[in-house]
This record gives C-alpha cells, structure tokens and sequence, in this order.
C-alpha cells in the first residue's frame, strides 16, 4: 500500500507510478543490450582482426612455401636450360663440319649434302643428301667410316629418284661423332 | 489577534531535537472572533519560528479542517495524469461547489483516486510564512495525510473503521485489505467529542451498510476517546506526525 503523497508545498506528482519504473526498467535494459552489443560487436572486431591477422600470416607462409617449392623447380629448369646450352655449346661444330668436309671432297661434286641435325646429347649427326649413284654414296659412307671423327654410320633411308634430271639418290645419314 | 502563543511540555521536549513539533495554541478568550482563523494559525505559527529561531526546511501539517477530501473509484482503470485531473476537478467542484478555486492534489491508492483540495488562502499564508522566514517550504500537507504516512504499516495491517481525531474535525476511513475505500469529515464540538465521534460513526456504518466494530483511532491532542457498544476503539500510535515541524491549527 503506497504513502499518500498529498503535499502542497510541491507541484502534483504523476500518477503513473508504473511509468518511470517501467521507463526505467525499459531504459535499464536497453543500455544493457546496448552494453553487451557494443562489447560483442568490439570482440567480433578484435576476432575479425585476429582472424585477419592470421590468415594473412598464414597467407605470407604459404606465400613462402610456394616460393620455397617453385624454387628448386625453377632452378632445376634453369639447370636443365644451362645444360642444354653448355651441352649444345660443347658440339665440335667445327671438327664435324671439317671431317665431313674431307670426306665429301674426295668423291669431287657426285655428292652434295643437304641438311644436318646434331643432337648434342646423344652426339648424334643426321645428314641429308643426295649422291650420283649409289656406288658414290657408297663411297661416301667409307669415307665418314675412315674419319676418326665419325663412328656408328647407318644409312637409315635410301632413295632413286628418278623424278629429277639427272637422276640422284637420296639418302640419309646417321651417325656419331667422337669425343 | 493572539496575544500568547503557549507550548507544552511535549513540544519542548521535541524542540531539542532537530523535528521540532510545535502547536499553535491559544486560549478561548484570547482569540478576537472577528479574526480569520487561517490569518490567526499563519501569525502564530510566524511568531513562534521567529521566537524559537528554527532552522531548516518548513514541513507544515495543517487541520483538515482547512481542507476537503473527495475519493473517486476508478476501479483498475488506467488514466493518464492530465485525465485524471479533470476528473478530479469535475467530482470535486460537484461535490464541493463552495471550493471552485481551490487547488487540489491526487493521490492514487489501490483502486481510488483521493483528491484534496485546500483553502487557498491557507497556502497563500504558508508560502507568505516561508517568505517571511526564509526558510523553504519543504511540504504542506494536511494532519491525516501526516498520520496515515507516519503509521502506514500499522494501517496496512487493518481491516475496518479508522477515526482520526483533532481539533473540531473528525475523519472517518473505511481500510479493506489495506486499502482506503472510504473517508469522510465533518466538523464537530471538542466539548461532546466522544458523543459526537459515537453519532459520526453510526452514520457512517449506516450509510456504508457496513457494521460497527473495531475501530483504530488516532488523536491529535493524544487523549483517549472511549466508544460505547458496539464500537470498540483501539488508540494507535502516537499523535504527532514525524514529518512536520509544525501544525497548523486554529484557535481552540
């Protein structure tokens, strides 16, 4: 049972008793979420920052471990490369060229030589090219066999062309060159 | 124009303390009949702050004699403030319609609105005095008002009559589970007051339809008021609210 609040000496008090408690109680419990709203929305933030924080650490390892992984790869093509270019620059270009040369000037012009391959890394020749006749071409492949230069002579295609005046044979050479 | 203002031995004994209670007093012959009593009780009352040098906060308890007190049922329902005031003005100039100017106060208790309305030349005088004094007129609010606060957990407990006593007024409230449901006043003769109590409260009982029995009563002068059968009185508490460093009474 509320006092009886009749005084006179005061302006008239509000009536609605339940309104500034229930205001209150209301106003309490608003800044009370508002309360724990900010201090989550904060912790969300440091979370966010942390997992930001970590994930761009875990960006930067990984980041690095790439490297790391890409490395030997790119070294191991940078080697492969190095070595090709040493092993094509290690070709005898001119021993080969000076031992074919002997060896197609003692048939005079009945054969001419139309291309040549090397693979450096099997010191294999492939030589194009045509021949009078089959006994010159025969000739030629003795004389590529005498070189010291030259070992493992096979004559892998052979060829009359009668299409063409005069008449030659076609034929292709293989061969190894000598350390 | 009181010539004398005297102060008994219970009052000076509360002058030591700081809740002074002082009553404005006077005797019969002293008292001009020409005089307005609410001018007599506001110069007496100045007089005795200058005379005892008072300091503090003025908390004034004045008779309801001065005052008119209407209850309105309202039930459970909810009314705004500027709602319930209309409807307080409207009851109480219906009921009251010597009192149209008079400020009124609403108090809301349980299922009832109590409305008060207060001679207005009675708080011109207690502003005036505040003025006067310089002091701040902390709260004016009538004699029962005072008592009932002062004993509100005795009456809380209570289920009946109430009768509160004092100086030519009587004050009749019917409490129903602690709660106020009916109050009513009326003047009477401090010579025949327990006859005129007796008379009050068949008529109230009769009116309401609801019989006589035990009934709590409160005095302002502290003495005894003995009812006949079928009333039984009970004296509660002591007579001097707490709250008030002065009573504002008229002359006997």
């Amino acid at each position: 049972m509320p006092n009886l609040t009749l005084n006179f000496a005061a302006k008239q008090v509000s009536l609605q008793t339940w309104n500034p408690l229930l205001g209150s109680t209301i106003l309490i419990i608003g800044v009370t979420v508002f309360g724990f709203a900010v201090a989550d929305y904060r912790q969300q933030l440091s979370l966010n920052s942390d997992l930001q924080e970590k994930s761009s650490q875990l960006q930067n390892n990984a980041g690095l471990n790439s490297r790391k992984a890409s490395t030997p790869l790119a070294l191991e093509n940078e080697i492969a490369q190095a070595n090709l270019a040493y092993t094509q620059l290690q070709t005898p270009w001119g021993e080969i060229f000076s031992a074919l040369e002997t060896a197609r000037n003692a048939q005079a012009d009945d054969v001419a030589l139309l291309s040549i391959k090397a693979d450096s890394n099997k010191r294999e020749l492939r030589i194009s090219g045509e021949a009078k006749d089959f006994p010159r071409l025969s000739a030629f492949s003795a004389a590529l066999s005498d070189s010291p230069m030259f070992k493992n002579i096979h004559l892998s295609n052979d060829k009359l062309n009668v299409s063409t005046v005069p008449i030659v044979v076609s034929f292709d050479l293989q061969l190894n060159w000598a350390k | 124009m009181p010539q004398r203002v005297t102060i008994n031995s219970r009052q000076r004994r509360f002058l030591k303390i700081s809740e002074a209670l002082l009553e404005v007093q006077n005797e019969q012959n002293e008292v001009d009949s020409e005089v307005n009593p609410i001018d007599w009780a506001a110069t007496a009352t100045r007089e005795l702050i200058i005379k005892n040098q008072l300091s503090g906060a003025l908390n004034i308890a004045f008779s309801d004699k001065w005052v008119r007190y209407d209850l309105v049922a309202l039930g459970k329902m909810n009314l705004s403030d500027a709602e319930s005031a209309s409807l307080a003005r409207a009851q109480f100039n219906e009921q009251f319609p010597d009192a149209l100017d008079w400020p009124l106060r609403l108090t809301r208790h349980g299922e009832q609105l109590l409305v008060a309305g207060i001679n207005p030349l009675l708080l011109s005088a207690a502003q005036q005095i505040s003025v006067d004094c310089k002091y701040r007129l902390n709260s004016l609010e009538p004699w029962f008002v005072s008592m009932w606060n002062k004993h509100e957990k005795t009456i809380r407990q209570l289920d009946g009559w109430l009768l509160f006593e004092e100086p030519e007024v009587l004050l009749v409230a019917r409490i129903k589970q602690g709660n106020l449901v009916h109050l009513h006043s009326q003047p009477f003769d401090d010579n025949q007051r327990e006859s005129s109590a007796q008379l009050f409260l068949d008529r109230q009982s009769a009116l309401l339809e609801h019989p006589p029995g035990l009934v709590h009563i409160f005095t302002y002068s502290g003495n005894q008021l003995k009812l006949k059968a079928p009333w039984h009185s009970v004296q509660s508490g002591e007579a001097w609210p707490r709250a008030s460093n002065f009573t504002l009474s008229s002359p006997d």
